[in-house]
């Protein structure tokens, strides 16, 4: 049994180099996070398709993925990356807009009302989007000026926004009866498809959005705010007036969902938008968005919008009711978000 | 072996044999030794990166060593957390204190440990105050317990940091720059206090860049050069001139690049009054293209406050800034950037540099606009400019597009180079240039800021490691608690004079220069 003296060592286990993912594979991925979202996508996608197979005519080929269900699915996905878009800016700058969803409620109420006194869809539209821009401003002004934690400053504008919307419906009920002409802003379709100006408009929204973070070189300097503050400042970058003009298209964004919900379902409701701005945080942030900033793409968002949604429905379409519905997405924020870190960590060591 | 003997060895408290530590690439320490005894000051003295903090930390459960022995009491330890080193005897008292600041000095000595009582778990105050205050008499400091840690001046919070050390029943007491804060009277009441624990048998590692303070407190010193120990004296045998030159080791001509003679040319940036309490206040100089000038003086002098409020990332209450003889008003960075003011940071980590983004990234950060077209980003501009700068650099890394955090400290600190270089700098404000790098890539910080003064950059360089101030500075301003002490030119500047100038003992300096 006993070996030579001199005999080679036994020679390491080589657990480092062929388990796990390699290092090119890594960076590639840490490179291009969105493959992470594509890929939980199709598997997502072909498993409802899989699950709910039909050979009823009206749902063939399957209850997921028959065209009436994926059309239904565009337009809550289109509502979705709209609101989206500004949230990532505000995240990248190293923030966080809690009030989306009362901008949405509080912008719709106002274009609702102005389009009952003045019977102008311009000045309806304008009023609306003021509201969101208004809003915006303040967020970016108490943040960057008053140096307001974000969630603080947000968490207040999203409870006074809500509350105005709620004082007013309360009072008089919900604000309806439009003139058509403003109906159909939101329902006039273009191809027969009645969302088409929603549809087409978020896709280029999240089209030139994309590009204009990546490349513009305003959006740009987001990525070093939220990257390192101190030293964007000590660069030169003008941090506050970015900062507030991050939170300005946020605001912008959330207010023009707000004008087309109203549009679109003939009433201001004091429940628009409730629940939104966690949705869409969880959105952004399973499209690889870091909640400390100076991470995430607007394709990473848009993407995350349709993995939700595509849960949503299917989890719909296999009966299982709201309630688990949250347990799964909740579920599924937090794996992406533990994958990230562990990305992270596994590309540090090696 | 009897006590009394003279010529028996004292027991050793704590023994350091051999002791290595690596980070990356960097060897901070090569096999040190160390010995500390009871009842004994010993200074630990050596430039910036020269590994005292290393083994400190190591010593106080913050790092591992990565080979090598520490005995305490005749025993090998290793300690893997700052709990089981206090718990074993060892305490340290960092330069930042970590007290909390909103609690008494009673709850924060016995932080964790407070005398609760029985059955319920309430903290009982009475015995808290009372221990306590027992402890701080014993110190002979007139300090209540009751009072509120961030109310009292920071010479007290550093006793209640020693009170809380003591309360661990710590053996090694290890105290990092105790003095950089302090004033000359409360040095005393703290050299006071360490006199006490020397009698009561307490061993005392003092770390401190002043030599006249170790000289005037520590039985012995041992220095430091390079993470390696290059010798242990007694106070009494050697001189401070012996010391320091155990310190720097080598001429310093090997080491720093030629100055090219007289070539100062024009005035670019003159300062005249610029104030800004209770950080500085009257500071006036100039700058001249072409030469470096550099800003000595002590941690908290008022030096890194200076070159932020000419650079515009604070502002000044009062003073005039004039660039190239035309009065300029600096309000932001981006101001400063505008008229050719460039300022590299000492905390390259927190202030300098975006971690996360790649080199290119980093690079173009202060000249976005340079880089632009009609709004946007053009990436061939950036990576044109990235390539050129770390190629000039010379950066080590495969590809401009790495991340930054992936570098050395030395190849990081060029990028950070790299950003002001893209743009057309008149004036550059340098703060600690080679902090924490090793010694290859510090020269090369150093010929580099030579080089730029060749092509009629001023240069204004902070810096704490003198024998950096004495090696590649053209003239030296020095700073001592807020104001300009004075300025040394040719043969004058010598390490001896700064220290002096910096302590505020000007007036010796004038002799020296007379004689």
């Amino acid at each position: 049994m006993s070996a030579p003296p001199d005999a080679p060592p036994p020679a390491p286990p080589s657990s480092g180099t062929s388990a796990g993912l390699s290092k090119p594979i890594l960076d590639l991925l840490a490179r291009y996070r969105e493959i992470i979202t594509v890929a939980i996508l199709v598997v997502g996608c072909l498993s409802f398709h899989l699950l709910t197979l039909s050979s009823n005519p009206d749902n063939w080929p399957s209850i997921f993925a028959n065209p009436s269900n994926l059309r239904a699915m565009l337009v809550p996905i289109a509502m979705d990356v709209i609101v989206a878009v500004g949230m990532l800016i505000v995240l990248v700058c190293g923030g966080f807009d809690l009030s989306v969803g009362s901008v949405l409620a509080l912008a719709g109420l106002a274009t609702g009302k102005a389009i009952n006194a003045t019977g102008s869809i311009p000045t309806a539209v304008l009023a609306g989007l003021t509201v969101g821009l208004v809003v915006g401003l303040v967020n970016g002004v108490v943040v960057t000026r008053f140096g307001v934690n974000p969630l603080i400053a947000t968490l207040g504008t999203m409870s006074v926004a809500r509350g105005l919307v709620l004082a007013d419906t309360q009072a008089h009920g919900n604000t309806r009866g439009f003139p058509d002409a403003f109906k159909e802003l939101a329902w006039s379709p273009v191809f027969g498809l009645d969302a088409a100006k929603l549809i087409l408009g978020a896709l280029v929204l999240a089209v030139v959005g994309d590009l204009l973070l990546r490349n513009s070189r305003w959006l740009r300097q987001v990525y070093y705010i939220g990257g390192n503050e101190s030293a964007a400042r000590l660069s030169g970058i003008n941090v506050p007036v970015v900062r507030a003009s991050a939170y300005m298209i946020c605001g912008l964004l959330a207010a023009l969902a707000g004008v087309y919900t109203t549009s679109r379902y003939g009433e201001a409701s004091g429940e628009a938008g409730v629940g939104l701005e966690l949705r869409i945080i969880a959105a952004c942030v399973i499209g690889g968005a870091s909640l400390s900033g100076g991470q995430g793409t607007v394709l990473g968002a848009v993407l995350g919008c349709i993995l939700m949604n595509v849960i949503a429905n299917g989890l719909t379409g296999r009966g299982v009711e709201p309630a688990w519905q949250q347990v799964a997405m909740g579920t599924i924020l937090i794996a992406a978000v533990t994958f990230d870190t562990a990305l992270t960590r596994l590309r540090r060591t090696r | 072996m009897t006590p009394g003997d003279p010529a028996a060895e004292p027991p050793v408290l704590l023994r350091v044999d051999g002791v290595s530590k690596s980070f990356g690439g960097v060897r901070a320490l090569r096999g040190v030794h160390f010995d500390l005894r009871p009842g004994e000051i010993h200074a630990l003295v050596g430039e910036n990166g020269a590994g005292k903090s290393t083994l400190m930390r190591i010593l106080a459960g913050n790092l591992r060593a990565d080979a090598g022995t520490v005995e305490l009491d005749g025993w090998p330890r290793r300690f893997a957390t700052p709990r089981e080193a206090r718990s074993a005897g060892i305490s340290i008292v960092h330069q930042e204190l970590s007290l909390v600041p909103n609690l008494t000095v009673a709850e924060n000595v016995f932080a964790g440990r407070e005398p609760t009582i029985r059955w319920l778990g309430f903290v009982d105050r009475g015995r808290l105050h009372e221990q306590a205050g027992e402890l701080l008499r014993g110190l002979g400091l007139d300090l209540r317990p009751q009072a509120v840690v961030g109310e009292t001046s920071v010479a007290m919070q550093q006793m209640v940091e020693i009170a809380k050390a003591l309360s661990l029943a710590c053996k090694v007491l290890i105290l990092d720059e105790p003095t950089s804060a302090l004033t000359g009277r409360e040095v005393a009441a703290l050299f006071h206090v360490l006199r006490q624990l020397r009698e009561r048998g307490v061993g005392v590692v003092y770390i401190s860049h002043k030599l006249g303070e170790v000289f005037e407190i520590a039985d012995r010193i041992t220095v430091f050069r390079d993470g390696e120990n290059v010798g242990c004296v007694r106070t009494g045998d050697v001189s401070t001139d012996e010391v320091v030159r155990m310190m720097v080791g080598r001429p310093l001509s090997n080491l720093f690049p030629e100055r090219a003679g007289d070539v100062a040319g024009e005035p670019v940036l003159r300062v005249e009054g610029l104030t800004r309490r209770p950080a500085f206040a009257a500071a006036s100089f100039e700058l001249r293209a072409g030469e470096i000038v550099a800003l000595a003086g002590l941690v908290g002098a008022g030096r890194t406050e200076v070159a932020r409020a000419v650079f515009g990332a604070d502002r000044p209450d009062s003073g005039h800034i004039y660039l190239s003889g035309r009065p300029i008003r600096i309000r932001s960075p981006q101001q400063a950037i505008a008229n050719g003011i460039a300022y590299l940071p000492e905390d390259r980590k927190e202030l300098g540099l975006f971690l996360e983004m790649a080199i290119r990234a980093n690079i173009v950060a202060s000249t976005l606009k340079q880089h632009s077209r009609l709004g946007f980003m053009i990436p061939e501009l950036q990576a044109r400019t990235a390539t050129r700068l770390s190629e000039q650099l010379r950066v080590r890394t495969e590809s401009v597009a790495s991340i930054v955090s992936s570098l050395s400290g030395g190849n990081q600190q060029k990028v950070l180079f790299g950003k002001w270089l893209a743009m057309a700098v008149k004036v550059f404000l340098v703060d600690e240039p080679t902090r924490g790098i090793d010694v290859g890539a510090k020269s090369e910080v150093h010929a580099l800021l030579r080089d730029l003064a060749n092509t009629g950059v001023a240069i204004l360089m902070i810096s704490s490691e003198l024998p950096e101030v004495i090696g590649t500075a053209d003239r030296i301003i020095v700073m001592h608690e807020g104001r300009i002490a004075g300025e040394l030119t040719g043969g004058r500047m010598t390490e001896e004079n700064v220290m002096l100038l910096a302590t505020g003992h000007g007036e010796e300096v004038a002799s020296v220069g007379a004689a």
